[in-house]
């Protein structure tokens, strides 16, 4: 099958307003992560969590995630206007000939208005609460509109809701059922999903460890990721720079457990199976595994043992790594900014290291990159990602020269 | 593509969904059932009850190649909302969170019947029925499946929607090849967006649609009021509101008069959908 070019990359993350700045701090192994002041004595002290600001706001207390402002729809549309622009789409005008797809990844939606007025309800039960909107396909719709697209799609299937958004969009390319696809995934922190998170204990009250020996969980965060995707063909023609490609895309279920991983990998490996196959590409020829590793116990055992599964002997050799303990878990818009760092890390030749891992689980036998980034040769790049109800879906990205390809 | 079986649910929100399930299905699914969301509950269901009717589907393609789509509106918004006020009562339950997603019927149907192949939930307005079966005919083109099990579902509204809701759901089943007999074949799929604008993007989706019946469920025909129609017979068939609106609509044509009709469905957001089937 054959591959779409990336050529705009923007990102929302604890770590900055731009891709630029996730990229630079996932090098530097900087943490988001930190117990916020605002939660501080409420039912939302759960431990470290990574909030982001968007511009002009400074969230560093948290302060925002009690707010009932539209924050997922404004994150988006800035993750948006950075990948735009870098493709060289922010005009109308560019846009004007091309039928430009919006696909959006996301668990949550826009749900903080609904929550203040339920929360208004819940003291006033007489209260009379005016229409709000509110729902899983509001950021969508409102940037489909702004970016007068011919096409677009809400997706919501858990973790993995971002990587099955990256697939669905490189089909409707290969099915020339738009030029361009802006796919992005986004996610706010809010009270309704820190308190659920932290019911489940899936939150750490500690900070995020993946892959470690002493790893208790997750440190939620907010983000918002978006890649332009569009045919290499009409990449050169517009003399944009391609810089990856996205080449293959595959999708599971466990149907094993609705809140615990199938233990022994298998719904993971299939996914990853599917998307090399999709992509054409060897296991071989994988260079670099950018995992879900969200520090949680079950997660991370299951995880290290599809991929011992999916290479074999080769498993020990093949670099690993995981952003979460640096920006979170983000939920929806985990697989596209996983997409984003991917990316760079097929331009720079560089892998940043798992931030908050220090002593690797040894049943793993993973080449786990920590401590500093790794200069390395990287042509192929495995992004893999599940979430509760067993679902699961990978994506191969490979780098946006034509070189070699090692095929099946 | 063919459409191998058919089913479809509409229960009052007080009703126990045990009652819904085809005899055979009782002792197996009532102690799931009852341990489930509204949501998951009626999905599974409304499968139980197409797997009654076509007891012959499960056995014919191995349920790694089969895929679970999903299509809802408002999704696990009723689960949200009960689990927010146990939040706001001091008393989170954490039952009701881990049903806070829409794709948990994905989940709760990939175990009880063991299907590993692709999930997706699609999260639109009332057209997400049909864009959860535009997505299962991709992925049989694409190979990516051999078999989609596509669920269209909504749930009563809760507290602070505003679209009246009743607890509704349909399942199909389709396949790339037909191995028996079919119901239907679906042989292309179609959609148009334009921001805002239900009527334009019906009469841009109509102009092209390859049929001159069209099928529509009730709100999607009070948009065609304004819309350019060319000389095309409209069908209009009440159904029950949201996602589950055009494949509810489906269910009527299979048993109408035209031998091959054009179902389609529009959302406010201007979003229009179709399907084209011949019988």
């Amino acid at each position: 099958m054959s591959g779409v070019a990336i050529t705009g990359l923007g990102a929302l993350t604890g770590l900055g307003d731009t891709a630029s700045a996730l990229f630079a701090g996932l090098l530097a192994g900087q943490s988001a992560a930190r117990c916020l002041p605002a939660l501080s004595g409420t039912p939302l002290d759960v431990g470290p969590l990574v909030a982001a600001s968007l511009p002009g706001e400074d969230n560093r207390d948290g302060q925002a995630l009690l707010s009932d402002r539209p924050r997922a729809t404004s994150f988006l549309r800035h993750a948006a206007s950075e990948a735009l622009e870098q493709a060289g789409l922010a005009s109308s005008r560019a846009r004007a000939s091309l039928r430009v797809g919006v696909c959006v990844a996301t668990t949550l939606g826009e749900k903080a208005p609904w929550l203040a007025a339920l929360a208004s309800l819940h003291k006033d039960p007489s209260s009379e609460i005016p229409p709000v909107d509110f729902g899983c396909a509001l950021p969508a719709q409102r940037l489909a509109t702004a970016l007068s697209a011919s096409r677009v799609r809400v997706i919501s299937t858990a973790c993995c809701s971002s990587n099955s958004a990256l697939g669905l969009s490189l089909q409707w390319l290969r099915n020339d059922l738009c030029d361009v696809v802006l796919c992005g995934g986004v996610d706010v922190l809010q009270p309704f999903v820190v308190s659920g998170f932290r019911l489940l204990r899936a939150q750490s009250p500690d900070i995020c460890r993946p892959f470690d020996l002493r790893r208790s969980g997750v440190n939620l965060g907010e983000a918002a990721a978006c890649v332009v995707l569009e045919s290499e063909r009409l990449a050169r023609a517009r003399g944009q720079q391609i810089l990856a490609r996205l080449v293959g895309a595959g999708l599971s279920q466990d149907a094993h457990h609705m809140t615990a991983p199938d233990p022994q990998g298998r719904g993971a490996l299939l996914a990853m199976q599917r998307a090399l196959s999709d992509a054409n590409v060897a296991a071989e020829a994988i260079d670099f595994v950018s995992s879900h590793g969200t520090g949680t116990p079950f997660n991370d055992q299951m995880e290290a043992r599809a991929i011992k599964l999916l290479f074999g002997d080769r498993s020990r050799h093949v670099p690993v790594n995981s952003i979460k303990g640096s920006v979170g878990h983000t939920l929806g818009a985990a697989g596209v900014l996983e997409a984003v760092m991917a990316t760079h890390v097929l331009r720079r030749q560089q892998i940043p290291a798992t931030t908050g891992l220090e002593q690797p689980d040894p049943s793993f036998e993973l080449d786990l990159v920590m401590g500093a980034p790794r200069a390395y040769a990287v042509r192929y790049v495995l992004s893999t990602t599940s979430g509760f109800g067993g679902e699961n879906a990978a994506v191969v990205l490979a780098s946006g020269d034509e070189g070699g390809v090692l095929s099946r | 593509m063919k459409l191998r079986g058919y089913a479809r649910l509409r229960v009052s929100s007080s009703d126990s969904l045990i009652e819904a399930l085809p005899e055979s299905s009782v002792m197996e699914l009532r102690a799931p059932i009852v341990r489930m969301d509204r949501l998951c509950g009626l999905s599974v269901a409304v499968v139980a009850n197409l797997f009654a009717q076509f007891p012959a589907l499960l056995g014919e393609v191995p349920p790694d190649e089969v895929a679970v789509v999903l299509g809802s509106m408002m999704g696990c918004h009723k689960t949200d909302e009960e689990y927010y006020r146990s939040f706001l009562n001091g008393q989170p339950s954490p039952r009701l969170f881990a049903s806070t997603l829409p794709s948990s019927p994905n989940g709760e149907l990939s175990i009880l019947y063991r299907l590993r192949g692709p999930g997706l939930t699609v999260t639109m307005g009332p057209t997400s029925g049909l864009c959860a079966l535009a997505e299962s005919a991709m992925f049989l083109r694409m190979q990516q499946a051999a078999a989609c099990l596509v669920v269209a579902v909504e749930v009563s509204h809760p507290v602070l929607s505003s679209v009246p809701l009743v607890d509704s759901a349909v399942a199909l089943w389709l396949t790339r090849e037909a191995s028996g007999s079919s119901l239907a074949s679906l042989t292309a799929t179609d959609e148009s967006f334009h921001a805002g604008s239900a009527v334009s993007a019906l009469t841009d989706l109509l102009a092209r649609s390859p049929a001159s019946a069209v099928v529509v469920c009730d709100e999607t025909s009070a948009h065609i009021g304004a819309a350019a129609l060319n000389n095309r017979h409209i069908r209009s068939i009440s159904t029950p509101a949201g996602a589950v609106s055009g494949l509810w609509a489906l269910g009527d044509a299979l048993n109408g008069p035209e031998a091959a009709f054009v179902l389609a469905g529009v959302d406010d957001s201007g979003l229009a959908v179709s399907a084209f089937l011949t019988r």
